[in-house]
């Protein structure tokens, strides 16, 4: 492994407490969780399927990521987690440049207007585990702890950072719910901080999860809003939790000296090798530089992390239904897609009241040619998308309304 | 845990069912006779038909459990050529990804449509009602290479670094 340097053993972070300035320039983000959808059944997982008495862990180890390129941090979190030791204990930290994060199987037009994000060189990333949508920025630090798969629960993670954010940090409002989200409880509310997720691959699992450290929860809201209200997906759907940061709710003991992405990391690193260090364990800790990891597989999910083919290709089969006027009628369009992919589309024609009736005849079959003509393209982009194959729609008019409808579809999409 | 004669009874019933124009009765013996299922180090089983050399796949009890309460289910299109190992579907499990691979190469001849409005019923009956799909083997060495009922309980049993069994 090609990592910069080891910091300390067995004090892992203590270096860190040391004056890097972090310029807090970005400060929004939001948090959504996806566990309600099975409120009626318990959240919980299945306990382990055998018991986790027997596995013996390895010693435990830090790797603190120095990039803040939200492609490489998940794709080395990707590597992480399928090259380390089976039962080696790994807790893994990064902040992401201003970026949106969808789940595994989530679809981007449902929860954000990808369109708009590219306006803004917002990155909207496809990450691989589960769960809802999370909108990253450098006041939010993000951990990911490596256990093997046996010894996954939900619950552990979230309490280890629970559990540094009370002790080291200081915040006794800090602790668990039911849903095993990290919150705060202020009176009878309660406010989510962290949102979490998991993947399970064969012999390993972790639990990831942002921290909202400082933030003026007041930008995110353009990221995240979808325009698309009749998009229905078989995948995951958000919810909304109302959120806070962990600097609203400082300890009186710290004068309004808010906590620092160093700080968390410092406690957090703390909290897991007070759980995982021992005689014969120490914690190893590793800065990650981007630029001097070498490792294919690394770059290789960074690609893969950029294709359409994971970013929008994987989402999760759905329907959809748009609808605009224009001088002859309203044109409605319902679709559904496979892949991202169209896989069926059909135009309905409300004629205005004066078309006659033979007249919407000829237009109503010139957009079922139009329909036929969009199948198998990629939905929103409709790369290619130059009306129906038909000479005898090869006209100026029928040409121009055909051009007409494919950009309002991508407008629309 | 698997019950051997609920795996042979399945399979046995559908080869039956598929091809009543035949002789039944000798598929019924031959299918009951050769049926057999094999596993995966990543949780899945095959079950091979050899009148037909079908296999139907699917997830083990024991990854079922690991995952807790299915939430969705992605599957393979039916007609798609697969090449063992490659990533064919997904789940979801309160927020935790897992990934299905394809257990051995062939063609999919039927997905378990079933499992798309009912995602829960990978927890229920994860090696039955809950199969993923049907994959006509392209190369049955493969199967033949996987792991036996025996193997797999090992596996499970050891598969983590340091136990003790």
């Amino acid at each position: 492994m090609l990592l910069s340097r080891t910091l300390a053993l067995s004090q892992p972070c203590s270096s860190l407490q040391a004056s890097r300035q972090i310029n807090c320039l970005f400060t929004c983000r939001f948090i959504t969780s996806t566990s309600s959808r099975s409120e009626n059944k318990s959240a919980q997982p299945s306990t382990a399927a055998t018991a986790t008495a027997n596995i013996e862990l390895s010693a435990p180890v830090t790797y603190l990521s120095e990039s803040h390129d939200p492609y490489f941090n998940l794709a080395y979190e990707d590597h992480l987690l399928r090259s380390t030791p089976h039962n080696q204990p790994v807790l893994f930290m990064y902040r992401n440049r201003p970026c949106v994060v969808i789940g595994r199987n989530q679809n981007p037009w449902k929860e954000t207007t990808p369109r708009l994000l590219r306006g803004e060189s917002i990155p909207l990333i496809r990450r691989r585990s589960g769960g809802g949508t999370v909108y990253h920025d450098m006041g939010n630090t993000n951990f990911s702890i490596i256990l093997p798969r046996l010894m996954f629960t939900r619950a552990h993670g979230a309490e280890l950072v629970a559990r540094a954010i009370r002790e080291k940090l200081g915040i006794t409002q800090c602790g668990v719910n039911e849903r095993n989200d990290v919150i705060i409880r202020d009176d009878e509310h309660e406010f989510k901080v962290s949102g979490s997720a998991y993947k399970i691959i064969q012999h390993r699992a972790y639990h990831h999860g942002t921290m909202l450290i400082s933030s003026s929860l007041s930008e995110l809201g353009k990221s995240l809003k979808s325009s698309s209200p009749h998009i229905e997906t078989k995948g995951i759907p958000s919810f909304r939790s109302p959120v806070t940061t962990l600097n609203t709710y400082l300890p009186s003991s710290r004068q309004g000296r808010p906590i620092k992405h160093d700080e968390f990391v410092s406690a957090v690193s703390h909290e897991f090798a007070s759980v995982y260090a021992g005689p014969g364990k120490q914690v190893i800790t590793y800065e990650v530089s981007e630029n001097l990891v070498r490792e294919v597989k690394v770059w290789d999910g960074v690609r893969e992390l950029k294709s359409w083919e994971w970013q929008y290709g994987q989402t999760p089969e759905f329907t959809n239904r748009l609808e605009t006027v224009l001088p002859f009628g309203e044109i409605s369009a319902s679709l559904t897609s496979r892949h991202a992919l169209i896989t069926s589309l059909t135009f309905h024609l409300t004629p205005s009241i004066s078309a006659t009736t033979a007249e919407t005849t000829v237009r109503q079959e010139f957009l079922d040619a139009l329909a036929l003509s969009l199948i198998g393209a990629r939905y929103e982009a409709l790369e290619g998308a130059d009306g129906p194959e038909d000479p005898a729609y090869d006209t100026p008019q029928w040409r121009e309304l055909s051009h007409e409808i494919i950009s309002w579809l991508r407008q629309a999409m | 845990m698997f019950s051997v004669a609920r795996a042979l009874v399945r399979p046995a019933t559908s080869a039956l069912r598929s091809s009543s124009r035949v002789q039944p009765a000798a598929l019924r013996f031959s299918a009951v006779r050769f049926l057999t299922t094999r596993y995966t180090v990543d949780h899945e089983w095959v079950q091979l038909d050899p009148a037909t050399n079908i296999g139907t796949v699917g997830i083990t009890d024991y990854a079922q459990k690991a995952l807790g309460d299915v939430v969705f289910v992605e599957l393979p299109e039916a007609g798609s050529e697969v090449a063992q190992g490659d990533p064919i579907g997904a789940v979801e499990s309160v927020k935790a990804a897992s990934d299905i691979f394809a257990p051995v190469s062939g063609i999919v001849e039927e997905i378990n449509e079933t499992l798309s409005e009912s995602p829960s019923l990978l927890n229920k009956s994860p090696q039955k009602d809950g199969w993923l799909a049907k994959i006509q083997l392209s190369s049955p060495a493969e199967f033949e290479a996987l792991l036996s009922d025996e193997a797999y309980k090992a596996h499970c049993e050891g598969s983590e670094d340091g136990g003790e069994h």
